[in-house]
């Protein structure tokens, strides 16, 4: 991957085909000719990937050059005068394309795909057929994977496909190998892809340039009508997307060559994982539940007209309280803001919560409460720029691919990581330092860091004296964490718990980026907070490369909670008891807005069971699925008189719903995402929703057919009474910026591809990458060292339940798998597997592959153990995909004291072997297996 | 894995994992180079010769012989798993072909009757003298004193080193170091005017100084000498290393003393057997007297030499594959920039120098620059070593001035050939132009020989007398060219076979026309591989064949009607 920046470089000035033009003398002339929109042929180049030099199809003459030269490998010189068309160079490029097509398939390069190079290149050229005969490869083909076919006889061994695997992805799943005429290219130990380290990223296959690694028989071989530019809707990182799409269907997706947060790379769920949006078992139709439990179809009329008045019913006899709305980090801000209004607006309470709730709520408050502002501090380009990359309580080359990818790439340059986490990542191995703490002590090791960074005088002293506060007491606070009193507590050992804290102080620029398992404690907002400690006291706040960055789990987080989706807020964290704030909206919405809050999504359930609550609208959330404790969750559902669901499936809450609502992907709908960087994307429609051309009523709009969900949104409140004015998400997007001062510069038209990073004040701004250059957005301005003790998990391994449970995401699913296990990622991961240490294996006589039973105080789950290092002795790990699994069985009801979010990463479980493994093994390819990295 | 004679998956895997690469990198490597493979070998590996001497000296009939008197094909392992036969460019007793390697021991002049012998006692070699203490080739200084042959011609054993010292190993670096700056240094062999006598002939005072000033800004910085020495038909780096290895040592120290450099490495190719072993011995030698290490030779100056073996390839003797190879890659060449001297070895700024350009340092040291310069002609300042093939009266390494005629080189010191008068002569390896008995009056010079169509290059001399069919000297320098192609560019990796190809096609009776047509597409095959390619190996092979088609067309096209 390219990275930006760097120093002042100097300027040369050169003759190219007799234009005279200046460039950088770090520029090749290939960088200058295609500027000049001059077209130089090429097979090897991707300007993605360094210059390679290996097709020599690029030649040029330069004025007393002794011969052609490659203008992909060749810097420019001051006076160099270059021709392009020069006839040696020519007849060069020429020849060895005649030895290629010597070499290549004929029927290849008459097939009319989408785009063959070498077939442009030739055509370019004027080279029909070649003169020589002789030896031609014979290779098998390999179709075992679910989306890349490789035909190695169309392969030219330009190598685009490897250095993309090294250079872009990390994974370095490819090779050369033989050598001379032999030579080609290979995965693993020249296996099949699926059976190589592959992690289908498709990189490889994007920059094939002819049809020998090829997206399920799309790229060389066929076409598309348009291409629509949107935003990737699975998880945080905001990868912009360019949707090829053909008569209404989605033919492929590669990601936006320009891509502000994905810089032209994607992953296995973001290119591939699509079919979902089409499968047979999508919801088309409105469906509402008979008496006798079965559901039945409806029309949208009929649903829509018994959920408002069954809604205003409620209302009525128990008050707007007994209504709550479950909102979605999946769906656009524009959509989340809306529901918020309906409910606070429509309906006339605060009982609207998002599922953020769940993951990053305490990276909501534990921001605003140490630098004033609720959001990740730096931007992805950071990792490119910092020289030290602090990653704790995630794992990114799983849960974020792109991010996690390019955190490997800043190792492999050299940057210094320290990797704190119970499991031993895939990035665990690239670390400089690894701290594999026990589940439930990040506070213990945050706390230690800090006394180190103290101890031994590695403290930024002018940031604290400028810039902080509260820093007296936290000094004499910290004295009590040192090394030996640390490595009690957490098992990180004393001497690499002060290597880790030398590495970071002593590293400048240095950035902490971290996950859930930082969040998802019951001291989740105390784990976000002593980390920000860490980036005060080493003052890397402020400047590029440094900072404090979440990895948000889902593509919207962010943006859910910044639109008021929150029983505390409204817009960008302010909340209602603020009578400014306050009457600004009042003004605007023509209703008066209650000021105490609402309930958080665990109180409603509690709410539910207790009738307090009646009525729940859960948009885009499969709660019996993801929260946790599901056995109270089903029995909250089961209490409720009225359950809408507005989804994409009939998914596992959808057993308890009396209403479905079939609502749209986001390939089907317009609108915008917020990314981790705090990035505003523009979401736009690709394909209508399924359905939506069936039969039209009388409004012109399909009797039944899924709907843009905003569209739900907006005919529900006018059937509540409350029609609002907007026509289309943009319009939705120019109210908030109206009544947000933080986003009063953004506009749907100022997004564009490259979005903005919030605050955008003004319509003027240009975002704001970073965020605290000058001051912090605490009532002081400066950022408060926060003093917080550690205190033991909800839960501690005991004689019953031996084990810590930690769960997670694996990298060819996410979250509850609704999407991609109807795709062809299922033949990649086809089950969530128990992580088992090889000797606790040993000693429970559990084999990998066996099948085994974990249970907690709460119930007991099944899945195949899968026996590696990557756990601790004494955890277990289990991902929450597949619904066969029920993870959520056994998570407990521990929370965050200040924000509800649920311990999901310390659950204290026993485990037992059942049996053998079944004869029949779900496949799971060899890059997606959870030991791949042992 | 040594056992088995065998490389598999399994191998692989856990090679992989043990050194914490990945798989596919670790099969890359695998199949890469000639030694390894995933191939299963016989447990008595024998690998005869495929070098342009010994092409010389029987026609490739060599392969034949081996081959039947084995009973196996060549690339093949016998049924029982006794005995595989490879081939090999090329094991350095061009002094004495046809050779072939059993085990680490080399036979020459190979003959059926000895092949026979061989094959029924491979153990014991047959009851044939290894070649090492049985041809040893003549050694000696042309036109005034030797100079990087300097202890060679005399009769001493100078890989001991109380003997070297006492014909003044290390006087140079000694000298260097009690009385020269590093850049005093660079300034001393700038006056030397010294060239690298790897091939490329370039300045090697202006080489130092750009690693020199590169390794001022870096953290560590490295010297790597090429001892691949790769050329089939030349054996003079091998005779350095083996017979003299602290000139070696003493000139990798010099020039790390000189660019600020703190290791050095030698590169020595596996096809001599010999090689690595004795400048191990030097090294361990060298570092117990006190020559290498903290404190070299009792000055600040703290620098130690690793030697590390190939494992059989051509191209790993082009720098930035050569450097790839020592990072335990595959050796594939490298578009420069970035040159080593930026961005070499493990991306640190990096000099690499050949064999005999360093050898000449400690002389130089000792006598001045000048004295050096004084000798030579033209652009190519001092001494020259050559070698001479097995067809010569006199087959040896000779050092002679720049200058002097390549014939006199070929008749005074070789003797002439032993089987007739001189047909066609190919300098400086299989990258060099073939010259015609017209062209032999041409001094012995880079550019001299450059406006010649030939090519001095490492100084490798093979002769061909009259029993050579010109059209097996093309089809044996493409099947080299296909055979040690990285594989990386294009023009090399298809062009090396499709060059084979129609060699092959010429001696086949066909009519004239299919000839000519066939002809210019070779013709035009040597200029795409000669203005295409990445490095000098797809890139020369041009030379000798369009020297074949100007100088000996008409037998190019014999036999046709």
């Amino acid at each position: 991957m390219k990275t930006n920046g760097g120093s002042e470089r100097k300027v040369v000035s050169l003759v190219i085909d007799g234009r005279e033009v200046v460039a950088s003398e770090r520029a090749t002339i290939l960088d200058v000719a295609r500027r000049e929109k001059i077209f130089v042929p090429t097979l090897c180049f991707d300007p993605k990937l360094a210059p390679f030099g290996a097709c020599r199809v690029c030649m040029v003459g330069v004025q007393g050059a002794r011969g052609p030269v490659a203008a992909c490998t060749t810097p420019v010189r001051e006076g160099m005068v270059v021709d392009t068309k020069d006839e040696r160079s020519m007849r060069v490029a020429r020849g060895v394309v005649e030895l290629v097509l010597s070499d290549y398939p004929e029927a290849a390069l008459l097939r009319e795909g989408s785009r063959n190079e070498l077939r442009e290149v030739a055509r370019h050229l004027g080279v029909r057929t070649s003169r020589y005969e002789g030896e031609r490869h014979a290779y098998a083909k390999d179709d075992r994977h679910p989306y890349i076919k490789v035909d190695m006889n169309e392969c030219i061994v330009c190598g685009r496909c490897v250095r993309a695997c090294d250079e872009i992805q990390g994974t370095f799943a490819l090779s050369y190998a033989g050598r001379g005429f032999g030579t080609r290219i290979v995965a693993g130990i020249e296996s099949s892809f699926a059976d190589s380290a592959c992690v289908s990223c498709g990189a490889c296959v994007e920059t094939c340039p002819t049809g020998a690694l090829d997206e399920a028989a799309f790229r060389a071989k066929e076409t598309f009508d348009r291409t629509v530019t949107t935003t990737c809707a699975y998880c945080g990182v905001g990868c912009s997307l360019e949707v090829h799409v053909r008569e209404d269907a989605v033919v492929a997706i590669d990601p936006a060559e320009k891509g502000p947060s994905n810089v032209g790379h994607t992953c296995v769920k973001g290119r591939f994982a699509h079919q979902y949006a089409r499968a047979a078992d999508r919801l088309t139709s409105p469906m509402m539940r008979r008496t006798d439990g079965s559901l039945r179809e409806a029309t949208w009329d009929e649903a829509l007209t018994f959920v408002a008045r069954s809604m205003q019913g409620i209302k009525e006899r128990h008050g707007p309280d007994a209504i709550a709305a479950i909102s979605s980090s999946r769906c656009t801000n524009e959509e989340n803001y809306v529901l918020q209004k309906l409910f606070r607006a429509a309906l006339g309470t605060n009982n609207i919560d998002n599922c953020s709730r769940v993951c990053h709520s305490p990276t909501s408050l534990g921001l605003i409460r140490s630098f004033g502002e609720s959001g990740g501090t730096n931007s992805f380009a950071d990792i490119d720029m910092t020289r030290c990359l602090l990653l704790t309580g995630a794992n990114p080359t799983e849960g974020h691919p792109v991010v996690g990818a390019r955190m490997k790439e800043a190792a492999l340059r050299g940057a210094k990581l320290i990797v704190i986490d119970p499991r031993r990542i895939e990035l665990a191995a690239m670390a400089d330092v690894f701290l594999q703490l026990r589940p439930g002590t990040n506070v213990a090791v945050f706390n230690g860091l800090a006394h180190v960074i103290l101890r031994d005088g590695l403290a930024d002293e002018a940031f604290l004296r400028e810039r902080a506060e509260d820093t007296l007491a936290y000094r004499a606070f910290i004295e009590k964490y040192d090394p030996v009193y640390v490595e009690r507590l957490s098992g990180v050992r004393a001497r690499d718990l002060e290597a880790a804290a030398h590495l970071y102080a002593e590293t400048k620029p240095a950035m902490i980026s971290y996950g859930l398992g930082v969040t998802e404690q019951s001291q989740g907002v105390s784990g976000v907070r002593c980390l920000a400690n860490l980036a005060i006291l080493t003052g890397n706040l402020g400047k590029r490369g440094g900072g404090q960055n979440p990895l948000r789990g889902q593509n919207n987080v962010q943006g859910s909670s910044d639109m008021g989706a929150l029983p505390t807020y409204l817009t960008m964290y302010r909340p209602m008891s603020d009578d400014a704030t306050r009457t600004a909206f009042e003004s605007k919405w023509g209703v008066s807005i209650r000021k105490e809050r609402g309930l958080m999504i665990p109180e409603m359930f509690a709410a539910a069971v207790e009738k307090r609550l009646r009525a729940m609208y859960v948009f885009g959330e499969d709660i019996a699925q993801t929260d946790p404790n599901v056995h109270h969750v089903e029995a909250a559902l089961s209490s409720l008189e009225l359950l809408v669901v507005h989804d994409l499936f009939e998914n596992a809450t959808a057993k308890f719903a009396h209403v479905l609502l079939p609502g749209s992907s986001f390939l089907e709908k317009s609108g915008t995402f917020t990314n981790a960087e705090r990035r505003m994307q523009l979401v736009n429609e690709a394909v209508p929703p399924p359905g939506s051309r069936g039969p039209l009523g009388p409004d012109g709009r399909a009797l039944k057919g899924a709907r843009r969900d905003i569209d739900i949104l907006f005919e529900l409140s006018r059937r509540l009474g409350y029609t609002m004015p907007h026509a289309d998400a943009a319009s939705v997007m120019d109210e908030i910026a109206e009544l947000t001062p933080a986003l009063r510069g953004v506009s749907h038209t100022r997004l564009g591809t490259q979005g903005l990073q919030w605050p955008v004040p003004t319509i003027d701004h240009p975002g704001t990458p970073v965020l605290f250059t000058e001051r912090f957005e605490t009532p002081s301005g400066r950022a408060r060292l926060a003093p917080l003790e550690w205190e033991p998990p909800g839960e501690a391994a005991s004689d019953g339940f031996p084990f810590i449970l930690i769960t997670g995401r694996q990298l060819a699913h996410y979250n509850s798998g609704t999407q991609t296990r109807r795709t062809g990622n299922l033949d990649l991961q086809g089950e969530d597997r128990a992580e088992i240490h090889p000797e606790d294996a040993a000693r429970l006589g559990v084999s990998d592959g066996d099948r085994v039973a974990v249970s907690s105080a709460r119930g007991e789950v099944e899945a195949h153990a899968c026996v590696t290092v990557r756990v601790a002795p004494g955890n277990v790990f289990l991902a929450f995909h597949f619904p066969e699994t029920k993870t959520n069985f056994l998570t407990s009801g521990h929370a965050d004291a200040d924000t509800r979010c649920p311990e999901y990463k310390v659950t204290a479980v026993n485990v037992r072997r059942l049996g053998p493994a079944e004869v029949v093994h779900p496949f799971i390819a060899r890059g997606f297996r959870q030991d791949a990295f042992d | 894995m040594h056992e088995r004679r065998e490389i598999t998956r399994e191998d692989i895997a856990a090679i992989a994992r043990a050194v914490h690469q990945p798989e596919a990198a670790v099969y890359g490597v695998a199949t890469y180079y000639g030694d390894l493979g995933m191939k299963r070998r016989g447990q008595t590996r024998v690998k005869v010769c495929k070098g342009t001497a010994c092409f010389a000296a029987c026609g490739d009939a060599s392969v034949g012989w081996m081959e039947d008197a084995l009973g196996v094909r060549l690339g093949e392992t016998t049924a029982d798993g006794r005995v595989s036969l490879e081939e090999v460019y090329c094991l350095g007793y061009c002094n004495a072909g046809p050779a072939v390697e059993v085990e680490g021991r080399v036979y020459g002049e190979l003959s059926p009757e000895r092949a026979r012998a061989l094959a029924r006692d491979l153990g014991g070699g047959g009851g044939l003298p290894e070649a090492r203490l049985r041809h040893v080739p003549v050694f000696e200084a042309h036109d005034g004193p030797a100079i990087v042959l300097e202890r060679l011609v005399q009769p001493i054993d100078a890989t001991r080193l109380d003997v070297a010292i006492a014909h003044h190993a290390f006087a140079g670096l000694k000298k260097a170091l009690a009385e020269k700056t590093p850049d005093e240094v660079i300034d001393e062999v700038e006056r030397a005017g010294l060239r690298g006598r790897g091939g490329a002939g370039f300045s090697t005072a202006t080489k130092w100084r750009f690693t020199s000033a590169n390794a001022k800004r870096a953290d560590e910085a490295f010297v790597v000498c090429n001892a691949d020495e790769g050329d089939p038909g030349s054996y003079i780096d091998k005779y350095l290393m083996e017979r003299d290895p602290f000139a070696v040592i003493e000139g990798v120290a010099i020039a790390g003393y000189a660019v600020g450099a703190t290791r050095g490495f030698v590169y020595v190719r596996s096809e001599y057997p010999d090689s690595a072993p004795a400048l191990r011995r030097a090294v361990v030698a060298a570092r117990e007297a006190g020559m290498l290490g903290e404190k070299a030779l009792g000055s600040s100056f703290r620098f130690d030499v690793e030697i590390v073996e190939g494992a059989g390839s051509y191209v790993c003797g082009e720098e930035t594959a050569l450097l790839r190879s020592l990072e335990g890659l595959r050796g594939m060449v490298t578009a420069r920039p970035p040159f080593p001297a930026e961005k070499g070895l493990f991306g640190r700024p990096t000099l690499v120098n050949n064999v005999e350009t360093l050898a000449n340092l400690g002389w130089i040291l000792r006598h001045g620059g000048a004295a050096y310069a004084s000798r030579g002609t033209g652009k190519s300042r001092g001494t020259k070593a050559v070698s001479l093939n097995e067809r010569f009266v006199r087959p040896g390494v000779f050092e002679v001035p720049f200058g002097v005629p390549i014939r006199s080189v070929l008749m005074q010191a070789g003797g002439g050939l032993k089987t007739g008068p001189i047909k066609a002569v190919q300098i400086g390896g299989p990258l060099g132009g073939v010259l015609p008995d017209s062209l032999l009056d041409t001094p012995l010079g880079f550019e001299e020989l450059d406006a010649v169509g030939g090519l001095l290059g490492h100084g490798g001399i093979v002769a061909w007398d009259d029993s050579v069919d010109v059209r097996d000297i093309a089809v044996h320098l493409f099947e080299f060219c296909d055979a040690e192609s990285c594989g990386k560019c294009f023009p090399c990796r298809i062009g090396g076979r499709r060059g084979v190809e129609i060699a092959r096609r010429l001696k086949l009776r066909r009519d004239a026309r299919e000839v000519r047509a066939d002809l210019d597409l070779l013709t035009e095959l040597c200029e795409t591989m000669k203005l295409g390619s990445l490095c000098a190996h797809g890139g020369a092979i041009p030379i000798p064949i369009a020297s074949l088609l100007l100088h000996f067309r008409d037998e190019m096209l014999r036999g046709v009607a």
